[in-house]
């Protein structure tokens, strides 16, 4: 009893003096975005409430679709405000829980108040309990988080992939194409990647063990490579890139074919409208259905997932590349070479010790 | 009578066809075989996605030059040595531009009594009733899937394919808006039950058209149109959009690259739908959507409009009238009978 009340007078003399940095949204960017369009801040962190936990996070993912939050127009989740930190998916572990909270001191949790060392994490943060004996934490935030989500409901449910199907897979060796790429594979599927330098390109049919790799820096004819490796043509495209990569599958899309819209890197930061996709009549001749999605509608199919994620992982079946950079501080800059092509698997930024208790 | 008439493709046209893509000729009638059937074609049709079989570069098997130009039509069994084409039977298939057909029973339909009788012509069974009614039926139902109370946006609308959807639709209990070409054919739209008819040709910025028209954004676009009709649509859609790509009458005759689309973020934003449509694959169900249709236009929930231009001379001149937006209504060729 006594234990319990000193133990909290520490944690509160603790969370008063408590400081925390974070990254904070300075400018809306026009273009590619830069540094200057970010600020660094600190505070002091905030009590948890009833029914919060108070987070010290670990790790913090940076993702190609919080260009579009960037932008002050409505998208799938609402814009970033100037002034303000930023938002998105993170593990941390608890250092204390507020009254009626679902998770415990010492509980890692993956939750979505990222670009800051600590948050105060209630329900909207839509927080969950993450094991770290079925991977290491930061998994959370890539191959068994929100993008190997986003390739299991877009593969599965959005691309209607059937097993033994062709899939195309563009963006291949990165967070959600990886995932797409030896989904597909267990499951029968005759797949090529594409990606953006020899290196991805070799770990794909290496250690992602796809049949093909389309280095599409190398290719003067995007076209005529997409052709040569489906000489039979394309059941599923799983689109994250856009431009002449969407032109390149609608050309060899099979009969019936389905393209999976996750994202279109390419034109994120896109001042102008590009030209095309030019063939876009081919939805008729071919029956092809075109279909855009956000994971967000899918979290039904966790179960699913993680039962086929645990079994693949297991077997050896499910490899991952992480491009690590290391400090809140640096978080902009990690942001910043998703749309540089300069990362090799999930951009992670590392942003505090894994053990806070 | 030893000798038919038909239209052949004399050369392949670039853009716009002409005249002179076409050629008229006297053919001698075959013998019947066993299992044969001489059908007298009575109407014809004219159809834009055939344009895109005349050139030798598309997606779709190209019509070789010399051969006669395919198209649906309706016609009487003349002579038979079938036993299943009964002589003095109404039938349709695709006969193509000519006025006779000798068939092996493959692709020919009798005419079901039970629906084309009182108002309902045979004529209906290559309009409404035929592929454009069924493509705006399944293309409606299987990929646009109406709700109460969706927002519908049909291009090309006073057509029959854009017609039949936008009524099928308005039964539905949705709101619907359609693009026309001319104030008569909006004036029609508006007649037949649409809420909003948009022309086109003097609306100016379409974008801010259908904006205004649907400030809540679009559930389904029925396109038959394609370009930037398709583009402004696309960023007036609402969240969980479809579009049904039935058409794109504006990307068949570029001699040029055709233009496609510009806004391809929206599908993810809004997580857009968009799927052609390849109506055949609901071939079984085809006898059960006519007799559906035959019902509502008997109860007075589905019109349509047929323009017949006598005469197969008639033929290519109607055919390149549908490229200049002149045509109003299901086009046809009366070729005898």
């Amino acid at each position: 009893m006594v234990d319990a009340i000193r133990k909290t007078n520490v944690m509160e003399t603790l969370m008063r003096n408590l400081k925390g940095g974070e990254i904070r949204l300075k400018s809306r960017p026009v273009g590619m975005p830069t540094e200057d369009n970010f600020d660094y801040a600190e505070g002091p962190v905030a009590e948890p409430k009833d029914g919060e936990v108070l987070v010290r996070n670990v790790w913090m993912s940076v993702d190609p679709y919080m260009r579009g939050r960037m932008v002050d127009r409505e998208s799938y989740v609402p814009p970033f405000q100037i002034g303000q930190a930023l938002q998105g998916h993170a593990v941390g572990q608890v250092i204390a829980a507020g009254k009626g909270a679902a998770f415990a001191e010492g509980d890692y949790i993956g939750h979505m108040l990222g670009w800051r060392e600590y948050a105060v994490v209630g329900p909207a943060a839509m927080p969950m309990k993450v094991d770290p004996k079925l991977a290491p934490v930061q998994s959370f935030l890539g191959a068994l988080g929100m993008p190997g989500m986003t390739a299991y409901a877009g593969l599965f449910r959005v691309g209607a992939f059937k097993d033994g199907e062709t899939v195309f897979v563009s963006a291949a060796s990165g967070a959600v194409g990886a995932v797409v790429c030896q989904l597909a594979k267990a499951h029968g599927a005759y797949v090529v990647g594409s990606a953006g330098s020899d290196e991805k390109c070799e770990w794909l049919v290496k250690e992602a063990g796809i049949d093909k790799a389309i280095n599409y820096k190398k290719e003067k004819d995007l076209d005529a490579a997409v052709g040569a490796a489906f000489p039979r043509g394309i059941d599923v495209y799983f689109e994250n890139v856009g431009g002449k990569h969407l032109e390149a599958a609608l050309n060899h899309m099979k009969l019936r074919g389905r393209i999976a819209v996750c994202g279109m890197i390419e034109q994120y930061n896109a001042t102008t409208l590009p030209a095309g996709p030019s063939n876009i009549i081919l939805t008729i001749p071919k029956s092809l259905r075109i279909e855009g999605f956000v994971v967000s509608n899918h979290y039904d199919m966790l179960p699913q997932f993680y039962q086929e994620m645990s079994k693949l992982i297991a077997a050896g079946k499910m490899k991952w590349k992480e491009s690590v950079v290391e400090g809140l501080h640096n978080a902009p800059k990690a942001f910043l070479g998703l749309f540089k092509g300069e990362n090799f698997g999930k951009a992670l930024v590392k942003i505090g010790p894994d053990k806070a208790v | 009578m030893t000798t038919y008439r038909r239209w052949v493709l004399a050369k392949r046209p670039e853009g716009v066809p002409q005249a002179d893509v076409f050629r008229l000729e006297d053919a001698p009638l075959p013998e019947l075989q066993d299992g044969q059937a001489l059908i007298r074609v009575e109407h014809i049709s004219v159809d834009p996605g055939m344009r895109s079989r005349l050139s030798g570069d598309s997606y779709a098997p190209a019509l070789p030059i010399g051969a006669p130009i395919e198209s649906a039509g309706v016609g009487t069994v003349v002579t038979s040595r079938n036993a299943k084409l009964k002589e003095g039977a109404l039938v349709w298939g695709g006969f193509g531009w000519q006025t006779h057909f000798v068939s092996d029973g493959r692709g020919v339909q009798a005419l079901d009594p039970e629906i084309y009788k009182g108002s309902i012509k045979p004529t209906a069974a290559i309009g409404v009733f035929g592929i454009p009614g069924l493509t705006a039926f399944f293309g409606l139902f299987e990929i646009g899937k109406p709700k109460e109370g969706n927002i519908v946006l049909v291009s090309s609308a006073a057509g029959t394919v854009g017609a039949t959807a936008g009524q099928i639709a308005k039964a539905q209990g949705c709101t619907v808006i359609g693009l026309a070409g001319s104030d008569v054919k909006c004036a029609y739209l508006k007649e037949i039950g649409f809420d909003v008819a948009i022309n086109y040709k003097t609306a100016g910025d379409l974008t801010a058209a259908f904006k205004a028209a649907a400030p809540k954004g679009i559930d389904i676009y029925f396109d038959n149109v394609g370009g930037e009709t398709l583009d402004a649509a696309i960023v007036n859609m609402r969240r969980h959009g479809r579009i049904v790509v039935s058409g794109q009458i504006s990307e068949y005759n570029t001699a040029e690259k055709p233009r496609g689309i510009r806004h391809t973020l929206p599908f993810i934003t809004q997580r857009l739908r968009m799927e052609g449509l390849v109506v055949y694959d609901y071939g079984v169900q085809f006898n059960e959507a006519r007799a559906t249709m035959a019902a509502w236009v008997r109860e007075g929930k589905l019109s349509y409009r047929e323009e017949i231009i006598d005469g197969i001379e008639q033929a290519p001149s109607a055919f390149i009238g549908l490229f200049t937006g002149e045509s109003f209504g299901r086009r046809l060729v009366h070729v005898g009978g």
